[in-house]
């Protein structure tokens, strides 16, 4: 009995429960050991068999997916997330084919990652999963990617392009698969990190698969820092455990997780103030936070039923309680507000194969999710009871050896109970919004030879207005009562994709149709459903291991995003950058030593919220990041250093007011000069 | 949902995550008692390791499961003693590969399985054709024999897949089968012998077997009706 957390577990229960637990228990434990060695004794005395040579089936990672789209997917594995030295997951997917990265204050902390064309509203057209589960928020919050410890993660896959039939709401510009690692055998890591701006990380983990089918992970992940700018200090607590256990004809598993996030928010700067000190904070900010506590509770369930079929499903719960304070610069904030949510989702599916109609695979799944959303401020309250439901099914049929032709159709229907309060409340007796929607897709993947394969794809997306996007964004008084409509889309696409051992190649091209994309108009202080947009793009992106020292990566994203009827038309899309491009390189010096190097770069970008397209544009960077390793035994060393060339930059703009003439201006959120990071770690089994 | 069965929800998930951690707590426990009183179970587990370990050090030693004999007439001797030889030589082959299964480093991307099942059907070739060590020592009966073990691992090989659903659940194993393999080809009772705890795969290994039938070259190598034993691995990399 020297596990203390099981003996802090059963300490907790009825003295006699632990006598009686034994007494129950222990028979059953010798028998389930007898039983277990008599197993190998009997195969000994079988017969005398002539041993044919092992056979060995293997797949490999990229054929793991969890995800049942036919879409184009790029994986980022273990390797190369270690390979760049990255602390979060948002500077692993930066540069990546179709991704555009908006990071407030340069530590991921308060990051969108946006698919596409979306940036501003990326929080709500990408969809992130963590092995399966939402990680996107029911109001217009940004999933929290820091939540995942990147040394935690397995790989990461990008999956391009909608995938409204799979994954429903917000599955717009594409969806993001986190993947955490499965523990094996025995395996316990510690980290540690300093650098710049007094920041401090440890992260720790054991994980574990025993014999008898019981598999569990624990990690902490704990970051300080005082970062960039003048009161951004960061405080972040992750603890993470998950409990399974693998049966013969299934699994199913707990999981645990509680976040501590703590963060003084420095807000925006003028060009003026930028030019005097980039680092400072408007005094009308120095006292905004954005403090929450996150606690998620899951259960799954993988259950096979019979040989071609079996049922997954997992129960989620999240309940975030936040603190914060947002000033204006019209004057500082005196109170704090606070946002709560509470998320329940059910997402059950069967997954299986029909011999009968040529081996093919079907998903049919439902989902039910339940956001309970509060905030309160100085203006009132605001109440939002939303309530999602969605079937769907999908079949993927081989038609020929070389064709597969995928169907798919979802039906949603969502539910709205708003309520708000105070003196500018528009609904004090409550309002009920509630709209369905019916989607399908159509794809065929051609695989042309074993190194190339082509795609079609024709998919509908769409995305429900948010809870608290029926009211007014966070702290403003609500000026007029705008009952938004559903945002709706089919995104047309063709691509290649081309693999030859651990080379590979891609290309991309799409088209993006939306109408009703809801967004936030800061000129009128108003979330509004835009009329028609158009986004085009072409993405490319590849992989080339030149020597088994040196691999290269590139990848380049064009993006023409704009409204194309109404008010706006013809405007570019706020935010949205035209080019982006990753150059990555990784070199081993020798088994011991390993370089990486990357340049990041993007075009410049109409202002975030200059619909109207008035301001200038937020100028482009290159920015060139690198990092150096060191193996011994159990142990690496490494260091990484970022904006090596010491850029002064701005990776977010968005459009302000000036707080005398009440006109447009534009407003900075300046990104870290140069800066590094070293990390020792030590795994160990 | 309507408040009502809100909490219901709550607190039936909360409870079933208490659940589960009573239950890990028990399992934890079953661990805990089966290190401690158990020294059988572990004995068992050291020996099954240590005799891959000599019979890869050791070219003579002789693999365990051939040392339950349960005849003894002399012809049964000089067929076990070819036999004997040619799991000798494979299990000098493949030991290396059964401490890999043991004690498997899962994040260390080493070679591929796929490239270590050719590698050892090099090995398999190179030894039937030009090694003269085992030139010198076979036999023309062991060499045969070691042949059909050869085309028979070549023919499983081919059916072998990797259950998707098995693949989407991470499930790995080692399922072990053995079948009765008849000259004219066909064959029977292929069942398991060795489950690899999961049951998708332990049915693809059973079909990856079954699938070789009929097995039309048997006539030339076998006389009478043999049974084989194959273990087959299921490895996510």
């Amino acid at each position: 009995m020297a596990h203390p957390f099981l003996r802090a577990v059963l300490s907790l229960l009825p003295p006699c429960f632990l006598e009686d637990f034994l007494n129950k228990f222990l028979p059953f434990c010798v028998a389930a050991i007898t039983v277990s060695i008599a197993l190998p004794v009997q195969a000994d005395v079988e017969s005398v068999a002539n041993e044919i040579p092992a056979v060995v089936v293997s797949a490999a990672r990229t054929e793991q997916s969890t995800l049942t789209t036919p879409a184009s997917i790029t994986v980022i594995s273990r390797q190369q997330i270690e390979d760049s030295g990255s602390r979060h997951i948002v500077e692993v997917l930066r540069g990546q084919g179709g991704v555009q990265i908006n990071d407030l204050y340069g530590d991921g902390s308060r990051a969108s990652v946006g698919m596409r064309g979306f940036a501003e509203s990326a929080g709500s057209n990408t969809l992130v999963l963590v092995d399966g589960r939402r990680l996107n928020n029911p109001d217009i919050s940004s999933p929290d990617l820091n939540s995942i410890a990147i040394a935690d993660v397995e790989r990461i896959e990008i999956v391009q392009g909608s995938a409204g039939v799979l994954f429903g709401d917000q599955a717009v510009g594409g969806v993001i698969n986190i993947i955490t690692r499965k523990p094996g055998v025995i395996r316990h890591s510690l980290e540690l990190s300093a650098g710049s701006y007094n920041t401090v990380m440890f992260h720790g983990m054991t994980s574990q698969a025993m014999d008898n089918g019981v598999n569990y992970r624990v990690s902490i992940d704990a970051r300080e820092s005082d970062n960039y700018r003048q009161h951004n200090e960061s405080s972040y607590l992750n603890g993470f455990g998950k409990l399974g256990y693998d049966y013969n004809t299934g699994s199913v598993f707990a999981e645990l997780q509680y976040i501590d996030d703590e963060l003084n928010t420095p807000g925006t700067l003028f060009a003026d103030e930028v030019e005097t000190d980039r680092r400072q904070v408007n005094p009308d900010f120095a006292t905004d936070f954005s403090d929450a506590t996150t606690q998620v509770g899951r259960l799954g369930l993988v259950q096979e039923i019979t040989g071609n079929w079996s049922f997954e499903g997992e129960l989620t719960r999240r309940d975030t309680e936040g603190v914060f304070r947002l000033s204006s610069v019209f004057g500082a904030e005196t109170e704090n507000a606070t946002q709560d949510r509470v998320i329940e989702e059910f997402t059950p599916r069967f997954i299986g194969f029909v011999p009968a109609l040529n081996n093919t695979m079907l998903t049919i799944g439902g989902d039910a999710v339940e956001s309970d959303y509060q905030l309160y401020s100085r203006f009132g309250g605001q109440l939002n009871d939303q309530s999602q439901r969605s079937i769907y099914v999908q079949a993927v049929v081989p038609a020929t050896g070389s064709l597969d032709v995928t169907l798919g159709l979802r039906y949603a229907s969502v539910e709205n109970s708003i309520r708000d309060s105070g003196t500018f409340a528009l609904y004090p007796s409550g309002v009920q919004v509630d709209d369905d929607v019916t989607v399908g897709t159509l794809g065929l993947a051609i695989k042309a030879n074993k190194k190339v394969r082509v795609l079609l794809r024709a998919d509908q997306n769409y995305r429900f207005a948010k809870v608290d996007e029926f009211l007014q964004p966070a702290y403003t008084p609500t000026f007029s009562p705008i009952l938004l409509d559903t945002q709706k889309g089919l995104s047309l696409e063709t691509g290649v994709e081309w693999t030859q051992g651990s080379n590979s190649a891609k290309f991309i091209i799409y088209r993006l149709n939306l109408e009703n994309e809801i967004t936030f108009d800061p000129v009128n202080f108003a979330n509004i459903n835009l009329d028609d947009t158009e986004r085009t793009g072409i993405i490319t992106s590849g992989y080339w291991k030149t020597t088994k020292r040196l691999g290269i990566s590139a990848s380049y994203t064009y993006t023409d995003a704009e409204v194309s009827s109404g008010a706006f038309a013809g405007k570019d899309i706020p935010f949205v950058a035209k080019h982006s491009a990753l150059l990555a390189t990784d070199y081993a010096i020798s088994s011991a030593w390993q370089l990486y190097g990357e340049l990041v770069a993007i075009s410049d970008r109409v202002f975030s919220g200059d619909f109207d397209n008035v301001l200038g544009k937020l100028p482009g960077y290159g920015v060139v990041n690198i990092k150096a390793e060191y193996n011994i035994d159990d142990f690496t060393f490494s260091g990484r250093l970022n904006n090596v060339l010491n850029k002064q930059y701005s990776d977010v703009g968005q459009l302000g007011t000036d707080p005398v003439s009440f006109l447009p201006r534009e407003a900075f959120f300046p990104s870290p000069e140069i800066n590094f990071l070293l990390t020792a770690a030590w795994n160990f089994r | 949902m309507d408040t009502a069965t809100r909490p219901i929800l709550t607190t039936t998930s909360l409870s079933l995550l208490l659940h589960a951690l009573v239950i890990a707590g028990a399992l934890l426990v079953y661990e805990q008692v089966a290190t401690v009183d158990e020294g059988v179970g572990r004995g068992v587990e050291v020996q099954l390791i240590s005799s891959v370990l000599v019979s890869d050090q050791l070219e003579t030693d002789v693999p365990r499961k051939q040392e339950v004999k349960p005849e003894a007439s002399p012809e049964h001797l000089l067929r076990s003693a070819e036999k004997q030889f040619a799991v000798e030589v494979l299990t000098s082959m493949t030991g290396s590969q059964a401490i890999v299964t043991e004690d498997k480093p899962v994040e260390v991307d080493s070679k591929s399985a796929e490239q270590h099942d050719d590698a050892m059907q090099e090995q398999l070739s190179t030894f039937q054709g030009e090694d003269p060590a085992y030139a010198a020592r076979s036999t023309n009966a062991s060499q045969q024999q070691h042949t059909i073990l050869e085309l028979l691992h070549r023919r499983i090989s081919d059916n072998k897949e990797y259950p998707y659903l098995a693949r989407r659940q991470r499930r790995e194993g080692v399922a072990t089968v053995a079948f009765v393999l008849h000259p004219d080809g066909s064959i029977e009772n292929a069942h398991l012998v060795v489950s690899s705890s999961a049951r998708a795969l332990d049915r693809a290994a059973l079909s990856a077997v079954q699938q070789i039938e009929p097995f039309v070259v048997a006539k030339e190598y076998l006389k009478n009706s043999e049974t084989f034993q194959v273990d087959i691995e299921f490895d996510l990399l």
